[in-house]
């Protein structure tokens, strides 16, 4: 059986930006995949070709078999698309945007009423079918999103940032409802820049940075390219540019990169159990506080660190003190 | 209030300032409109409106005194006298168009008595002419001393110097105009928005979008100027002409500007700019497409953009229909014709665009 997507050197170029570069990866059927990288890698660019959206300045794709270029219309029979932002009709009501989409997708007149109620139920938007989208709070527009997408059972799903912008609870709704539709048999494909939602949801991931693919492999082998180095966690009462300096002065220590919102020093390094004394000395001598120190298994994030040499939040480039030194700053 | 209140406002101003001066579009459809309603107004209220306007003179003896009057009317600027002797002919050329009225004047040697014979479905111009035999005639009374001239109005339709008569069609033409034309704008807000992406990602073809989308404009400008030919028709009592025929024209004007609307829909990609792309084009056609008065009394170069413009060709079928009941064999065949041609061409660049655009 021919894999659900296969790429072969996908590339999209907008004027002279390299948006995606040569990617070629395969996703079996059944499969939840997922693209991982930070805001502008390329990942909607790549799903929006996918979806016969955006034409490939080079390079096709097969979706279900058929080629994006030369049979868009049997591609879109098969895929179901839910872009970053919901974008129903939102002065129309719930039950009508799912019509439109039933009849648009040829759903027939019969089926359609009875696949709407069941979307309406498992999407629990029941009770408010008949008011204006525009009514609704965020989560609720977002599973009106996903189900529009699902009216004319769709073997392939793909799915851009599933849950940007939405509360804890209404995101881990989404995410069960996902992974409900996979155990039906229905092939997800998925980009986000969390690391969090990637490793839970997804069976493989592709990692790509700057338009090119990175890396692609299970979570497992992933965390395998980390590297043989031990991640320690430092919680510090604030970020220390001196701190941060003194250790990556170890000989030891890889990279060291601030998390602005936790307040955590990562410090990669090799053998940490025999360099932990030499920093907490450092940290000392300097009379740097230290609230805590943990050892910590390698995540996503340390995968992409490694791979790419930078952090997946891209608006904390500047904490990244490994590349800030790199490039001659002096702390 | 406190400084950095006033300070944050004037940067927010700036702001804008700035957003509205890098739209060209905008701040040029800002300048058109004033300067064409300058341009059309002053022309239209400086007495400047009648100039040579032809008009037949149909006379009927050879006393003094009708000598005397064809003498004053051939004297002013405002008028061409062309002397007629066949009347049946001179009031064909009125009513179409070729004459803007046609004098008879009548003598049995003591009275004489002037019949102003004018085309009714052109109130304004009617008047205008009115006008000037009315001053040669009263000019010729004072100089006499005698009997008074008579004078006497016959109108063609019969509906008289009735300007809601006049201005109805001219109405009617704008909102299909507006309707249809504001309706096909949906389309860039949908590109915006990404609405239009939904549809997209489902197997229809562009094809249909952009069918469906001319649907929906057409119908939206037909309707909303049902509405207004009902209005006119019930309130204002218009003429309705062939029901029929009028439904028609609207329709087909509707179609004419649904088309106007794709191709604008097609070469601009932000909302702002297909908004002022159709203020630039819509707002002028309302002023040189002879809605409010008559294009006969505009200046000749600014007749002869309003003839290249199709609401010119929609006011004048509509007013044709309603006012001299016309039917499809006459003259209202060349409006229909140029709004065809208008519709076709437009709809065809405009869907060739948007189909690329469609199929980026």
């Amino acid at each position: 059986m021919e894999p659900a997507i296969k790429t072969y050197d996908l590339t999209k170029l907008f004027g002279k930006v390299i948006a995606v570069q040569k990617i070629n990866f395969e996703v079996d059927r059944g499969e939840i995949f997922g693209f991982l990288g930070p805001n502008g890698a390329g990942k909607t660019t790549t799903i929006r070709m996918l979806c016969c959206l955006l034409r490939p300045t080079e390079g096709t794709a097969e979706i279900g078999g058929y080629n994006v270029l030369k049979e868009p219309q049997k591609v879109k029979a098969k895929i179901g698309y839910v872009p970053e932002l919901s974008n129903m009709y939102t002065d129309l009501s719930a039950t009508y945007n799912l019509k439109l989409m039933a009849r648009l997708h040829d759903v027939p007149r019969k089926v359609r009423k009875k696949k709407i109620d069941e979307l309406l139920e498992v999407f629990e938007l029941r009770g408010r079918e008949k008011d204006r989208v525009s009514t609704f709070s965020k989560g609720m527009q977002r599973r009106l999103t996903i189900a529009a997408a699902l009216v004319h059972n769709p073997e392939i799903l793909f799915l851009d940032e599933l849950t940007t912008g939405l509360d804890v609870q209404s995101a881990r709704k989404i995410r069960d409802l996902v992974k409900q539709l996979n155990s039906q048999g229905v092939t997800v494909f998925l980009t986000t820049h969390r690391i969090e939602e990637a490793e839970e949801l997804c069976g493989r991931i592709g990692i790509i940075d700057f338009g090119k693919l990175v890396a692609l492999d299970t979570l497992q082998n992933l965390k395998k390219l980390a590297g043989e180095s031990d991640i320690l966690e430092f919680v510090v009462p604030e970020h220390s540019s001196l701190l941060a300096h003194c250790l990556s002065q170890i000989s030891s220590v890889r990279s060291v990169s601030f998390d602005q919102s936790n307040k955590v020093l990562r410090v990669h390094a090799l053998d940490a159990d025999s360099a932990l004394p030499k920093m907490f000395e450092l940290a000392i001598k300097r009379s740097i506080r230290i609230v805590s120190v943990r050892k910590m298994e390698p995540t996503l994030e340390d995968v992409f660190l490694r791979l790419t040499g930078r952090t997946l939040r891209e608006e904390e480039p500047a904490h990244n003190l490994h590349l800030l030194v790199q490039r001659g700053y002096k702390p | 209030m406190r400084f950095e209140t006033l300070i944050k406002a004037v940067w927010i101003a700036e702001k804008d300032l700035r957003q509205f001066f890098q739209f060209r579009q905008r701040f040029l459809t800002t300048l058109i409109l004033p300067v064409l309603m300058l341009l059309v107004f002053s022309f239209r209220f400086q007495g400047l409106p009648l100039r040579e306007a032809p008009v037949a003179v149909f006379s009927q003896g050879n006393s003094e005194i009708q000598l005397e009057v064809i003498e004053h009317l051939d004297e002013s600027p405002a008028l061409r006298i062309t002397p007629m002797s066949n009347i049946s002919q001179a009031q064909n050329m009125l009513s179409a168009g070729n004459l803007y009225g046609v004098v008879m004047i009548s003598s049995d040697g003591v009275d004489c008595t002037i019949t102003v014979v004018l085309d009714d479905s052109n109130p304004v111009l009617a008047q205008s002419v009115y006008g000037v035999v009315e001053q040669a005639v009263k000019d010729v009374n004072e100089k006499i001393s005698r009997t008074p001239i008579r004078m006497k109005t016959n109108f063609l339709y019969g509906s008289g110097f009735n300007y809601v008569n006049f201005l109805v069609p001219g109405v009617l033409a704008t909102t299909a105009m507006f309707g249809s034309a504001f309706q096909m704008l949906t389309l860039v807000w949908e590109k915006s928005l990404g609405t239009l992406e939904r549809i997209l990602v489902t197997p229809v073809r562009p094809r249909s979008i952009i069918l469906g989308k001319t649907l929906a404009g057409c119908l939206t400008g037909f309707a909303q100027t049902i509405l207004i030919l009902l209005l006119g028709h019930l309130i204002f009592a218009a003429p309705l002409g062939s029901i029929h025929l009028v439904l028609f024209v609207i329709f087909l004007t509707s179609f004419t500007f649904t088309g106007l609307g794709v191709l604008v829909s097609g070469i601009c990609g932000d909302p702002r700019e297909a908004t002022a792309y159709n203020q630039m084009i819509n707002w002028p056609m309302v002023f040189l497409g002879g809605v409010f008065f008559p294009i006969e009394m505009m200046p000749a170069p600014l007749q002869y953009i309003s003839r290249l413009l199709p609401l010119t060709y929609a006011t004048d079928a509509l007013r044709s229909i309603m006012i001299k009941q016309a039917s499809f064999a006459t003259n209202v065949i060349m409006d229909i014709v140029v709004l065809t041609l208008y519709a076709v061409t437009t709809l065809a660049l405009g869907s060739k665009i948007l189909l690329r655009v469609l199929a980026r």
